[in-house]
């Protein structure tokens, strides 16, 4: 019956578009008659986020939901015509909001948890989602919206574009992306609740991944962008948030990481300048002198030479390979891809790279064609002021609002004045009810961040069940359609006149949590004067040693493990505490160049791995104290700064063993961290400062998840910027962003795989912008950097010579990279092989979501994996038994990490097969296999740009010339 | 090792887009279909003695470029000219570029070079001795001589150059017809862009730099 109704119900829409005339029949346009109507509209509306997909299949085989859709686009392409239509549906029909809310019911559908067995998922791919009903059915609705403010009249598309951004995504979206993870050591990613938490904030990171892929409507991502951009959720912004779990080293770290490579592949010219140009344009990272530099053009290829000469090369211990008459003992140094043929062969040739990176580049500059700015050094002059206003929602939204808390408190309203965007006329309305936030606040308290969203989150539940409005409502309607106004009591809720003021909407309260967050941000002045540094210092060492004592008065009873201090673990200390002394010592000595001191990562590990007591910390603190550096200059800062990080993880983990030791204790434990953490929060200030000599390994960190807590309190901090410092009073500093993304190549050897993959594609795709101040950041040389910014050539010469340290450990480390070449190559092919699967599988999809198009969608998921070995065909040449010998691994992409190991189980050679069953060497040869290839990228990206600099803006138009002449 | 042979490609095309930013006037430079080491061109001269003359010449850059010798310029035709090789139609070169700097030099400067030996004629250092003493001695023997060599040129316009007939790049010219109309058209006219299918997005507004603060609408986003 519905289905027939609801066909009707499209042929009148299609004959109405056809006719307008007919539409005179049935919406009486002219306001002398009264309150206007459109009965066939309001009808229809209740069908919006049907589906029907699975469960209903009409007779036609097209479901209720979809027709109903179609027949609302049909009026939506008539609203575009007939602006009283679009004002009738603005004003009288609840159109927009039952979108929007349909969006947020239909989202908390989705599943929490997204099922995978593997660790190298990253991105949800058609396929993927495809296969789950709610999540299909989100996409469909997601795509509805996305059309309708495709078609609609400006006025609708303005309106619906609100309603989601205030409707579905800051409050629900926002808080399931926002979770706090702070008390969730990787430790306990076991127990259950601990890990639907950060399941879920996985889940809805690769969701709001997926969306952006999926939209293509500008506005609509407009609102998106402005959302992961400018949204402040339980008073922190959203992006500083997806920018330090970057640094998460779980499977979280991972899904971040793709969202920004979505991100940074919009060639969105606002994102861009958020993530990066912001920080670049004031050229502080580069040395005065340098800054003419900035748009140097080098033609002689020397930087891609210099990429190229960065390839590692392994000594080889067992001189097997070239066995003609070498002693053994003779360690043969041979450059990584001359090493022998196998590896070349899964090598693309150079011009392959090349090839790519053209293609890449050309399309990369013609997108940018739309942007305001060259970024160039000059345009926006370095001495433009960079609104403090991005500045401060950027760092971290506790500077901004601090001043407003309070209010913000009690009236759980965030105003709206800030985001500078002018919605015109409804919008105004919503900005002065505001959107209550109360619920929006996640309490950092345990108990309240397991509750699932959709516990609290209440909708009609028609709504929320996808049914269409009750009965009752819609009689109710049509007897009050008189009143032109649309009148419904919500069951468990007061007399609201939702749909009335569009904005009392808002007044869903949607989460109602009881903790009351308690106000400890506080922050002092970001101008501090040199000479309180080191009282700051003394100060946030202090408190540390406060709570620290704090937390050993509440472990004694229960716990004894300080008592039993290890002989071993002093002399580790002291031994660091030379270390660092020595390092002192040094920079006394004027040595500029070991300003970057590093901590031995050996004996860091050591101390992580082994039980350190806290009585020794606090030992090594004091000395630190005492000793005469910290009366030095900032720069010195760094160790001491390490150390806290240290002690802090230190902490972490001494809880985590006093949790699993008992763990009654849970409780006091929580009490004694929520206490740590403010006091390291009242310390704020001083930690930032700290933070600002960003050259310290922070990979140390992210080695360990247990200190997520630390780690975000310390980014926020360091987000912010600190007008204490080095040169000019303001620091040498790159952006949070890329900072993050640096810190995190740094750590490429401790990296997995899929990070390394999605990292390095990351820097190349942010390679391929032609704006000169990131260009010459990132692929030229010979530009002085300040010193405390490291450039990309010194992580990678870094990576190199550790990278060839390590592979002496093995015994023939050059075989275990072909033996990555070889895995890595089967999963290419897998990967392949299903790709084509998945063509023939594809069915047509709507012509005009070209986005939401499976191939493409594929392409851009895979084609970090496909690009990196594009020497297929030569691989192909390989001679038939080789292929079958490989072939009975019969590998599928699910279940790729079993076939690492099958592969090499079966490989017949001798040599030290061993070597390789251990994950952690497997791990080094493909970050030895990625970090050559991403080489090779660079070097490719760097010669075509040499080339395409030059025409900037002719090169593009002799395409059609050679048509006409053909 | 495979990196060379792409970054001399590369260096060459750098060096070719330099030079079309330079608009030399009256010269018009392509490489050669064969080897980009080869690059053809056609010197139109506007002005002094050799007015009205159209002389191809080459010029050949040594594959050590830029590090090794200075290229090489031959007329071919030779043409009559102090500086130039009457046999070979080698332009001397080294009087003005002694030693290649990979950094001072660049092959546009070669040309602009070409450009000013028919303009101000030198005599010093002369190769082709006889068309020095000429114009030092008799100048109006010499302009004759310099006039008959214009006029060769103009004669043999049409006559496609022996040593680049099988280049796909060769430059050559036909007598004017109706077909290129179209051509000339478009050339004049400019063209579309190409790639108008790839948008990129920017909602900033010129001069505020400030994220999201424009509303316009936006044409449907590609990628």
């Amino acid at each position: 019956m519905i289905e027939h109704k609801n066909s009707n119900a499209t042929k009148v829409c299609v004959s109405i578009t056809r006719n307008p005339t007919l539409l005179e029949l049935c919406f009486d346009i002219s306001a002398e008659h009264g309150p206007s109507k459109f009965v066939i509209f309001s009808l229809l509306i209740p069908f919006v986020h049907r589906d029907g997909l699975a469960d209903k299949p009409s007779a036609l085989g097209i479901t209720t939901g979809q027709q109903a859709r179609d027949a609302l686009l049909l009026i939506m392409q008539l609203s575009n015509r007939n602006e009283s239509i679009a004002k009738y549906i603005v004003e009288n029909t609840n159109f927009c909001p039952i979108l929007a809310t349909g969006l947020s019911a239909l989202y908390s559908d989705l599943p929490h948890r997204l099922a995978t067995n593997n660790d190298e998922w990253f991105i949800l791919t058609k396929q993927e989602w495809s296969e789950n009903p709610s999540l299909v059915q989100f996409m469909n609705s997601l795509q509805f919206c996305n059309d309708v403010i495709q078609i609609a009249h400006p006025i609708i598309g303005h309106h619906l574009l609100q309603f989601i951004y205030h409707g579905f995504l800051v409050p629900v979206l926002g808080p399931s992306i926002h979770q706090d993870l702070h008390e969730i050591p990787l430790k306990f990613s076991d127990l259950q609740h601990f890990s639907n938490t950060m399941d879920e904030v996985i889940a809805a990171t690769a969701y709001l991944d997926l969306f952006i892929r999926t939209i293509y409507e500008p506005a609509l991502l407009r609102v998106f962008l402005k959302f992961i951009l400018c949204a402040k959720i339980d008073e922190m912004s959203l992006l500083d948030t997806l920018i330090q779990r970057i640094s998460f080293t779980t499977k979280l770290g991972l899904v971040s990481l793709s969202l920004f490579y979505t991100l940074i592949n919009l060639n969105c010219e606002d994102v861009m300048y958020r993530l990066i140009f912001m920080y670049l344009i004031p050229c502080r990272h580069v040395m005065c002198s340098q800054r003419r530099h900035i748009t140097d053009v080098e033609i002689y290829g020397k930087n891609a030479e210099k990429f190229l000469t960065l390839r590692p090369s392994f000594a080889n211990k067992t001189n097997d390979k070239d066995s003609n008459g070498t002693p053994q003992s003779k360690q043969v140094r041979v450059s990584f891809d001359q090493t022998d043929e196998s590896n070349e062969r899964y090598e693309c040739s150079f011009g392959a790279y090349l090839e790519d990176a053209h293609f890449s580049i050309v399309r990369c500059r013609v997108a940018c064609r739309c942007w305001t700015a060259p970024y160039d050094g000059e345009v926006p002059s370095s001495d433009t002021n960079i609104e403090e206003n991005d500045f401060i929602s950027l760092a971290s939204s506790i500077s901004s609002f601090n001043t407003d808390n309070n209010n913000s408190k009690k009236s759980g309203h965030i105003s709206n004045q800030k985001q500078s965007i002018n919605f015109g006329k409804n919008v105004a309305a919503s900005n002065d009810s505001g959107i209550h936030v109360d619920g929006l606040e996640i309490n950092s308290q345990l108990e309240s961040q397991t509750k699932p969203t959709e516990e609290s989150f209440q909708l009609p539940s028609w709504l929320a069940n996808n049914q269409p409005i009750p009965e009752e409502l819609l009689t109710k309607h049509s007897t009050m359609m008189n009143h032109s106004t649309y009148h419904y009591e919500q069951t468990d809720d007061d007399d609201i006149d939702y749909y009335q003021h569009p904005s009392s909407f808002y007044a869903l309260s949607f989460i109602d949590f009881s903790g009351e967050n308690e106000d400890t941000w506080s922050v002092n002045s970001s101008n501090t004067p040199n000479v309180h540094i080191r009282d700051e210092i003394k100060t946030c060492v202090e408190t540390l040693h406060s709570c620290l004592s704090h937390f050993r008065e509440m472990n004694e009873q229960p716990n004894e493990i300080d008592e039993n201090i290890d002989d071993d673990i002093k002399t580790l200390v002291n031994e660091l505490l030379d270390q660092v002394n020595s390092s002192i010592e040094k920079f006394q000595l004027d040595e500029v160049d070991s300003i970057n001191i590093q901590l031995d990562f050996n004996l860091l590990n050591e101390l992580l791995t082994k039980k350190l007591t806290f009585q020794e910390y606090l030992i090594v603190l004091d000395r630190l104290i005492d000793s005469k550096y910290l009366t030095k200059s900032t720069k010195t800062s760094d160790e001491l700064y390490n150390e806290i990080l240290l002690l802090v993880e230190q902490i972490e983990q001494y809880r985590t063993i006093t949790i699993t030791e008992h763990n009654h204790n849970t409780d006091v434990d929580n009490q004694y961290f929520s206490q740590f953490i403010i006091n390291a929060q009242s310390n704020y200030s001083v930690m930032s400062f700290l933070q600002q000599s960003t050259s310290m390994d922070m990979s140390l960190i992210a080695i360990n998840d247990l200190s997520n807590q630390i780690q975000s309190n310390i980014f926020t901090t360091s987000i912010q910027p600190q007008q204490t410092s080095i040169n000019n009073g303001k620091p040498a500093d790159i952006g949070p962003f890329l900072r993050t993304i640096f810190i995190k190549l740094e750590n490429m050897l401790h990296n997995s795989l899929y990070v390394n993959l999605l990292l390095t594609g990351i820097i190349s795709r942010l390679a391929h912008y032609p704006q000169p101040l990131l260009r010459s950041l990132l692929l030229n040389h010979s530009l002085v950097l300040e010193t405390n910014v490291k450039s990309l050539f010194q992580i990678l010469s870094n990576l190199k010579s550790k990278l060839e340290v390590v592979s002496q450990t093995f015994n023939d480390f050059n075989y275990l990279v072909e033996l990555a070449h070889e895995t890595l190559y089967q999963k290419e092919k897998a990967a392949k092989d299903l790709d084509g699967i998945q063509k023939r599988a594809r069915s047509p999809s709507r012509t005009r979501s070209k986005s939401a198009d499976p191939g493409k969608e594929r392409v851009t998921k895979r084609s970090r994996i496909l690009d990196f070995f594009r020497g297929r065909s030569r691989a192909s040449e390989r001679t038939d038994s080789n292929v079958k010998e490989r072939d009975h691994s019969h590998v599928t992409l699910i279940d790729k990490t079993s076939m690492k190991f099958i592969n090499i189980r079966e490989n017949p050679q001798n040599p030290p097969t061993n070597e390789w069953d251990d994950p952690k060497t497997r791990n080094v040869a493909y970050c030895a296999v990625v970090f050559n290839q991403f080489l090779k990228e660079l070097a490719a990206v760097t010669l075509e740009h040499s080339v395409q600099q030059f025409d900037d803006d002719k090169i593009f138009d002799d395409l059609p010339l050679t048509q006409l002449l053909l | 090792m495979e990196k060379n042979e792409y970054a001399l490609d590369y260096i060459l095309q750098a060096e070719y887009n330099l030079l079309r930013k330079q608009f030399i006037p009256g010269i018009i430079v392509i490489p050669s279909g064969k080897s980009n080491l080869i690059w053809n061109g056609v010197h139109f001269i506007s002005q002094g003695p050799y007015e009205g003359g159209v002389f191809r010449f080459s010029i050949l850059i040594p594959n050590t470029f830029p590090d090794g010798d200075c290229p090489q310029v031959y007329f071919s035709p030779s043409v009559y000219h102090p500086q130039i090789n009457a046999q070979t139609g080698e332009l001397d070169i080294k009087r003005y570029f002694p030693v290649w700097k990979r950094n001072g030099h660049h092959l546009w400067q070669v040309l602009r070079y070409i450009r000013r030996i028919f303009q101000k004629i030198e005599i010093t250092n002369a190769i082709n001795l006889d068309a020095a003493q000429l114009y030092e001695h008799d100048p109006g023997a010499f302009l004759l001589k310099v006039s008959e060599c214009v006029n060769q040129s103009k004669d043999n316009i049409y006559i496609p150059d022996s040593l680049t007939s099988d280049d796909p790049h060769a430059i050559v010219f036909s007598p004017w017809n109706e077909r290129l109309q179209a051509v000339q058209q478009h050339l004049l006219t400019g063209t579309k862009q190409a790639f108008d299918n790839i948008q990129g997005l920017s909602w900033m507004k010129p001069g505020v730099y400030q994220i999201l603060t424009r509303e316009d609408t936006l044409t449907s986003h590609q990628n």
